[in-house]
């Protein structure tokens, strides 16, 4: 006997196997399919029931997790768009996973696809958990660590097109990450490790480098970089580290280790303004065993080298300029009067020191010179760059003296120095510094006296008069509108090419721009 | 202030003062005042005592008198139209565009001497004017020539980016005494840049200062904010000022 058509009310439903051999009752006459209800149910009801679980008194409406695609079931109003799984992964609480499992266990019974296996197979633990790693989900028992079966294929019966797996919606995890970017940490490590195994670091110096490293990999200013940028930024933050240690390391011993200086200031540049975090700066005096960390020079030297350090200091020759140059001047000089004499070139090749500006090396061996003449017992004509060192032990132990000696007038210059108005003719003309300072010292100019200001203060620069502009009346500066009448036309037409001049550089400057 | 710091000879590194993070970088340092104006300043930093956060209170006829000038501002202003940068490069006799490089045209003119970058959509950058009103002069100057070569071009939401002032003390500066005890606010690397970078709190300006007395500010929104930031730190300056 056919069964009534809830639709149309005709008794012309029927069961009929459909593809797959499963069995469905149509209505023949509207061709409606009936529902699952049992008709019995469903003829003592006008309406057809929902089954609702019992633990659950909300509507609820079925939607995919926006990380792993499985079903969810959601109450109406909320606004959480991932499963359970996916939100204790975003949260990292590790100590709700059995919270979670029970309540998942429940909520899987009625929407998402029933796994096959559910307990472990070593241990018997029903306490299963997806374990992401890369694009790779897989089934992990959190007791034992037992790697489940791929759970990936749920529903084989099909065809190939209607192979359903655990994700339905077939996406990839949210947490699935490029490798690339893993790599990138992996190159920040290795690089802090070498530059720590280099310089022989103290281990907490490696180990607030990597969390320093590890805190700003995260941040989108880094995230994203390139992997040599990376491996910078990574070098950067172990030199930070060193200097909130207060160790005197300077940016010129990272150079060595890094293969683009550049790219490693920028890095350096990039932590502290993502940290918003500043490293002290160091004095000169705490770098000199640094730099000179491979002359073996005895204790004696390095308190030399520091004392004509002072004295240059006094001098105003270290404000602003290269801290390793001046040191390796005063270890020059701090030889040379405790050894012997050699050249500067040569005591760079015998200790292996950079190269050094030249106008800091003549400063620095003027001032010397300037000095050494004002040594009362001293005949000045014989002083010769060649000979000066043999009186430096003297200027040291004189210095305020033979300052005072040398630069009698400088007190009175230096707190009166005008520097737009140059004093003599002598300080605007452009001969080499040395013929200068030659021709200043046959005459005795202000300028050869001023040697105890910074050299930024000796020349006086000329400021560039410009004509003032003067604003017209009829410009209003505030309108949104600009008029024609505001400026001269004669003027704006000057900013543009006549159609001749156009027609002539059209093809140049399309050229360029291609 | 040469007595603030050893000798280099005992191999000792010079101290630095103690100084509180939020506290103005003058309250860190007391300079050597007059005594006339003794009364006029704070006394010595009292620990216990209120503090103003973030500036001295510096009484304007203590001023330094020096009156820092401006240098150069950036401002921008929205044409409010969509414009065909290659019809703009092809027809105007300053212009510049390398589109492989940047996507801005580059014009310039004469008075006032400024650079204005120009995009697509509209918006414009100038840079290079000496005050707000020459700034301004000069970005109606551009939207007028932006209109010349056949585009609607309007004046709006007109803003001062940025503002830089420089001015000179007059006496040379011991940067490595300010770095140590204004570390918090200081970077002085100079194997970077010969200049010491201040970082004042209250304004929010950089301040580079040289050690011929030079300094630049920048930074600023308004012209009051880098007269504020120079007026601020010109007594931690004379404090370091070669004696």
């Amino acid at each position: 006997m056919p069964e009534k058509c809830l639709s149309c009310g005709e008794c012309a439903v029927i069961e009929e196997e459909v593809d797959g051999g499963r069995v469905q009752r149509i209505c023949v006459e509207c061709g409606t399919v009936a529902s699952g209800v049992r008709p019995e149910i469903a003829l003592h009801s006008n309406t057809v029931k929902i089954e609702c679980v019992p633990f659950l008194n909300v509507k609820k409406e079925e939607q995919a997790c926006e990380s792993c695609g499985d079903f969810l079931q959601l109450s109406f109003h909320s606004g959480v768009n991932l499963c359970a799984e996916c939100q204790e992964l975003e949260s990292g609480v590790a100590d709700d996973v059995e919270r979670l499992a029970s309540t998942q266990s429940d909520k899987q019974q009625v929407s998402q696809p029933s796994s096959s296996l559910k307990t472990c197979n070593s241990c018997h633990s029903s306490n299963l958990g997806m374990d992401v790693c890369g694009a790779d989900e897989r089934l992990v028992c959190r007791d034992c660590g037992t790697v489940a079966e791929n759970e990936a294929l749920t529903n084989d019966d099909f065809e190939v097109t209607s192979r359903t797996y655990r994700n339905s919606f077939m996406t990839l995890p949210k947490h699935s990450r490029p490798t690339t970017i893993l790599k990138g940490r992996a190159a920040g490590h290795d690089k802090i490790t070498f530059i720590y195994n280099k310089l022989c670091f103290p281990e907490i110096i490696r180990d607030e480098a990597l969390e320093m490293f590890n805190t700003v990999f995260e941040k989108p200013g880094v995230y994203f970089t390139h992997i040599t940028t990376k491996e910078h930024i990574a070098a950067a933050c172990v030199f930070i580290v060193c200097r909130q240690h207060d160790m005197p390391v300077s940016l010129q011993h990272f150079r060595k280790y890094v293969e683009k200086y550049k790219i490693f200031l920028k890095g350096r540049k990039i932590v502290m303004k993502t940290l918003n975090i500043n490293h002290p700066s160091i004095t000169m005096c705490s770098q000199v065993e640094l730099v000179l960390a491979n002359c073996a020079f005895n204790r004696a030297i390095i308190s030399k080298v520091k004392d004509i350090l002072f004295l240059c200091r006094k001098a105003w020759l270290t404000q602003g300029r290269s801290r390793q140059g001046l040191i390796i001047i005063a270890a020059y000089y701090a030889f040379i009067s405790s050894m012997s004499f050699v050249s500067m070139t040569k005591f760079r090749q015998m200790f292996k020191f950079p190269n050094i500006s030249m106008l800091l090396q003549s400063e620095c061996s003027s001032l010397f010179l300037k000095l050494a003449r004002s040594i009362p017992w001293v005949v000045a004509k014989h002083i010769k760059p060649t000979t000066v060192y043999k009186y430096v032990d003297d200027i040291l132990q004189y210095q305020n003296s033979l300052l005072q000696l040398a630069f009698r007038s400088d007190g009175e210059v230096s707190s009166n120095v005008d520097l737009t108005i140059p004093e003599t003719e002598n300080e605007l003309d452009t001969t080499p510094k040395r013929k200068k300072r030659c021709k200043n010292a046959r005459h005795g100019t202000a300028v050869n006296k001023d040697v105890l200001l910074p050299s930024a203060l000796k020349k006086p620069r000329q400021e560039v008069f410009r004509p003032e502009t003067k604003i017209s009346p009829m410009v209003n500066l505030d309108s949104p509108v600009v008029l024609a009448s505001e400026f001269d036309e004669a003027e704006m037409a000057s900013y543009l090419l006549s159609p001749e001049e156009e027609a002539l550089l059209r093809t140049p400057k399309l050229t360029f721009m291609q | 202030m040469d007595n603030q710091f050893s000798s280099f000879g005992s191999a000792l590194t010079p101290q630095p003062q103690l100084q509180t993070p939020l506290l103005s970088p003058a309250m860190a340092f007391n300079p050597v005042l007059p005594p006339s104006a003794a009364s006029l300043y704070p006394a010595t930093p009292n620990p216990g005592g209120p503090m103003t956060p973030y500036s001295p209170a510096t009484p304007a006829s203590e001023g330094s008198g020096i009156r820092p000038q401006l240098q150069n501002i950036v401002c921008t202003v929205n044409l409010s139209c969509k414009l065909d940068l290659k019809t703009i490069a092809l027809r105007a006799r300053n212009a510049e565009y390398n589109p492989k490089r940047f996507a801005a045209v580059i014009m310039r003119i004469r008075d006032p001497r400024t650079t204005a970058l120009i995009f697509s959509s509209g918006k414009m950058v100038c840079t290079g004017a000496k005050s707000e009103d020459l700034a301004k002069l000069a970005a109606r100057k551009y939207a007028r020539i932006v209109q010349k070569l056949g585009f609607p071009a309007k004046f709006l939401d007109f803003k001062i980016q940025n503002m830089v002032g420089s001015c000179d003390v007059k006496f040379p500066i011991r940067l490595e005494g300010l770095v140590l005890t204004h570390g918090q606010f200081s970077s002085y690397e100079p194997e970077l840049f010969p200049g010491l970078i201040y970082r004042m709190v209250k304004p929010r300006i950089v301040l580079l200062i040289f050690v011929s007395g030079k300094v630049v500010l920048t930074g600023a929104k308004v012209r009051a904010e880098i007269y504020e930031a120079f007026e601020n730190i010109y007594p931690i300056l004379k404090g370091f000022r070669k004696q």
